[in-house]
């Protein structure tokens, strides 16, 4: 079953093998002979003593052996090398290596013979597929490492014996970086560990079966597991499905699942004798002897039959959840990815990692999420109202009442804020659309920051559309002088920007009246950089005003909200007006009315002389409620309003 | 004379009182509205606003760009970057209907109510 994560290894095998190739190559060209020589085998070599290139390859990789010593290379080039006795390397220290990986160098005993026995700690065999092996009296089917040897980047399949259908270490060596499949055995069908010194490492062994003892490894007297995936390997009953564990074998961050007896129940492990352990091992029940173990599902990327991947999602709890090993330093995971990623090691042979998204600015805010991902100084838009514009709507009247249709200015208005990674606002655009006003009075038209914990020569204020010679003073950016808090002044003359059609009073109140084109003002506000968060600047609880009449100390704000600096306050308490700044009440007639609201939403003013709780249905309810009932009144829903009446 | 000036008085009272009716004309109160303003009963604490003010705490074990949205709509309330070490701390001003938020942080949804004008949530 060749899959994903078979080619997956293939292709990391391959990448790897040609690195390491390329370093020996090179170094054997400047060093001579101080490393060993190179010796090449290849299906179509000539087969000429003493086999130092492809072309006068050696044809079978024991011709080769043969003629090694310790240190040499032998260099396997692409092909089926098909056995009919096995490869022994003997007491030689020496490596076995394909060219161009695991995918490509097949080593394959023909269901006749053991493929290769290694006896020393230096032999190495490294980028092979190794299959068909049959060494049924005996250890290994695939690979017998007797005193020490190591095994690296081979794939492992479907090979037969005694003990280690696999892979058997007796007294040494190492199996790392390999991938277990489809061997057979009486014990340990994918591996057997002899005695204590015998490791395995970052292996994935599946679907391996043991007629007696451990379907996917079987540990004797000793054996250490390191990250490995253990899964769907069979054994019978009650003898370790998965791994069985004798004496001093040893597990460590390690996944063992879905590996059933032959009566087809869940065994992930089975122990016996005294003295082994598993630490860190994600498995299923609980293991005796350790710490750190876990029961959880270890969220493969797929268990589908067919195309499983045992790679970790992301949301794997055995990601991060290993116990760190110095070797773990100078190797690569099953991908030739870095073992170790985020300071703790995962569970299992493939680190997981999240590639870092693209930043091509470089803020720190992925592309995907950076409305400006070529502008390192700005990386979000926040709008305010969020769902599109809102409106201001203004009585004009005061200090008396007025008519409340509330369309003396209708104005919308939204908020565009800037800021960087840091949160910190880079800019404010401030758009007002003037959709009407229902007013014999000259009016303009402005906002005042919430609080003066912005500084004002912190801002650099443009875009507002201000006669030259106005009744407005501006200073030098763009701010109106004589303000405690920052203050902007949007118009000066709301008649100066949209000319009354002739007919009625003001503009696009009077739906007998031609209709005029919305006038728009963007105004842009620049703060000093890295300096205000968006609470800090507070433009969601701006405080907007009219100027009744060019008359600049006469102000009407929302209800509640003071005046600037600028108002004549000794007109408060005249007329219909209740303001007492003591109290903080500012813009209410006695019974609590209001001479402007904020509305979150576009809205749609009632047409001339027609009261507001006319036009809404639900108006009054909301208004008398304190503002429980009917929240959205001012939305065009079933029995809100009365068409007839708006404009 | 006499006769001039009380005309030119006359003259100039009237055009006063023209503009005057004209406006208050405009200006008077719609007989139909089912309550008069004049009539209404405001609390007076009522703020006449159709926003409420949320303060936003939130904090996880990664950092990364959360979105605040709303349950239904496609847009944002508010996005920032949150920092493993310091959280996503702002004032967000959301409509007053507005019961409950969707967070979206590292790729994934998670429904938030907003309880007293908090909005207080930890990602795991």
């Amino acid at each position: 079953m060749i899959n994903y994560w078979l080619e997956h290894f293939q292709k990391a095998s391959i990448m790897k093998t040609k690195i390491v190739i390329t370093a020996v190559v090179l170094l054997q060209f400047f060093a001579g002979q101080l490393l060993g020589t190179t010796k090449y085998v290849s299906l179509t070599g000539s087969n000429t003593f003493p086999y130092t290139s492809l072309a006068t390859a050696a044809n079978t990789i024991q011709t080769a052996v043969s003629v090694c010593s310790d240190g040499d290379l032998i260099l396997v080039d692409n092909g089926t090398y098909i056995l009919s006795t096995l490869i022994d390397l003997g007491t030689k220290g020496i490596t076995v290596r394909s060219i161009n990986g695991s995918a490509v160098a097949i080593v394959d005993g023909n269901n006749a013979t053991k493929c290769f026995e290694i006896d020393n700690v230096n032999a190495v065999i490294d980028g092979f597929t190794i299959q068909n092996g049959k060494n049924l009296g005996g250890f290994g089917g695939g690979v017998n490492i007797q005193n020490g040897g190591t095994v690296q980047n081979c794939i492992i399949k479907n090979n037969q014996a005694r003990d280690g259908g696999g892979v058997a270490l007796d007294y040494g060596g190492l199996v790392i970086n390999c991938i277990v499949t489809g061997n057979t055995s009486q014990y340990g069908g994918g591996i057997r560990c002899l005695s204590p010194g015998t490791k395995v490492k970052n292996c994935l062994i599946l679907n391996n079966t043991s007629t007696y003892l451990g379907g996917g490894v079987n540990t004797w007297d000793g054996g250490d597991i390191y990250n490995c995936t253990i899964v769907h390997n069979t054994a019978p009953d009650g003898n370790g499905a998965g791994i069985r564990t004798r004496n001093a074998g040893h597990v460590y961050n390690s996944i063992i699942v879905a590996n059933n007896n032959t009566s087809g129940n869940l065994e992930n492990w089975d122990v016996d004798g005294s003295g082994y352990t598993y630490n860190n091992v994600c498995t299923s029940p609980l293991p005796p002897n350790g710490s750190n173990n876990i029961t959880s599902n270890p969220n493969f990327v797929s268990t589908t039959p067919g195309s499983e991947d045992y790679h970790l999602q992301a949301s794997s709890p055995c990601i991060d959840a290993g116990l760190n090993f110095g070797w773990m330093s100078s190797v690569t995971d099953l991908d030739g990815n870095t073992r170790i990623v985020n300071v703790i090691v995962d569970m299992g042979p493939y680190e997981h990692f999240t590639p870092a998204p693209l930043d091509a600015d470089g803020d720190g805010v992925p592309d995907g999420d950076d409305d400006y991902p070529l502008d390192p100084t700005r990386a979000f838009n926040n709008y305010y109202p969020a769902s599109g514009y809102g409106t201001l709507a203004f009585e004009d009247l005061w200090p008396g009442k007025g008519d409340y249709d509330f369309n003396d200015l209708v104005c919308d208005y939204r908020f565009k804020t800037v800021t960087n990674a840091s949160n910190k606002v880079v800019e404010i655009f401030s758009t007002f659309i003037i959709k009407a006003f229902g007013a014999g009075m000259h009016n303009g038209f402005g906002f005042q920051f919430p609080n003066d914990l912005v500084l004002q020569s912190h801002l650099t204020v443009a875009g507002y559309n201000i006669a030259s010679g106005s009744y407005i003073t501006l200073g030098a950016n763009g701010l109106e002088t004589g303000q405690v808090k920052p203050t902007v002044i949007v118009y000066d003359d709301a008649y100066r920007l949209m000319q009354n059609p002739g007919y009625g009073i003001g503009v696009n109140t009077d739906p007998n009246a031609p209709y005029v084109t919305p006038d728009t003002v963007v105004v842009h506000i620049a703060f000093t950089p890295n300096t205000y968060t968006i609470p800090q600047v507070g433009i969601d609880q701006f405080n907007p005003f009219i100027i009744v009449s060019k008359n600049r100390d006469k102000e009407v704000h929302l209800p509640n909200y003071p005046p600037t600096s600028l108002a004549d306050q000794s007109i408060f308490g005249q007329a219909d007006d209740t303001s007492d700044p003591g109290i903080g009440r500012y813009y209410k007639t006695s019974n609590n009315l209001p001479w402007a609201i904020n509305i979150y939403e576009s809205f749609d003013y009632p047409i001339e002389r027609v009261v507001i709780t006319s036009a809404y249905n639900h108006f009054v309810e909301w208004a008398e409620s304190g503002g429980t009932l009917f929240p959205d009144w001012y939305q065009d829903n079933s029995g809100y309003r009365n068409a007839s009446k708006i404009y | 004379m006499k006769t001039i000036q009380f005309i030119s008085i006359l003259l100039v009272l009237s055009l006063l009182g023209f503009s005057s009716c004209r406006k208050m004309e405009l200006k008077q109160d719609d007989a139909s509205a089912s309550k008069s303003m004049s009539d209404l009963k405001i609390n007076q604490a009522f703020k006449w606003e159709t926003t409420r003010i949320v303060n936003v705490n939130l904090t996880g074990m990664k950092s990364g760009v959360v979105y605040i949205n709303p349950i239904e709509g496609n847009y944002c309330f508010n996005k920032g970057f949150l920092s493993s070490s310091t959280g996503y701390n702002t004032v967000i001003t959301i409509p007053s209907y507005v019961k409950e938020v969707k967070l979206v942080f590292n790729k994934q949804t998670y429904l938030v109510p907003v309880v007293d004008n908090n909005l207080v949530y930890s990602f795991k």
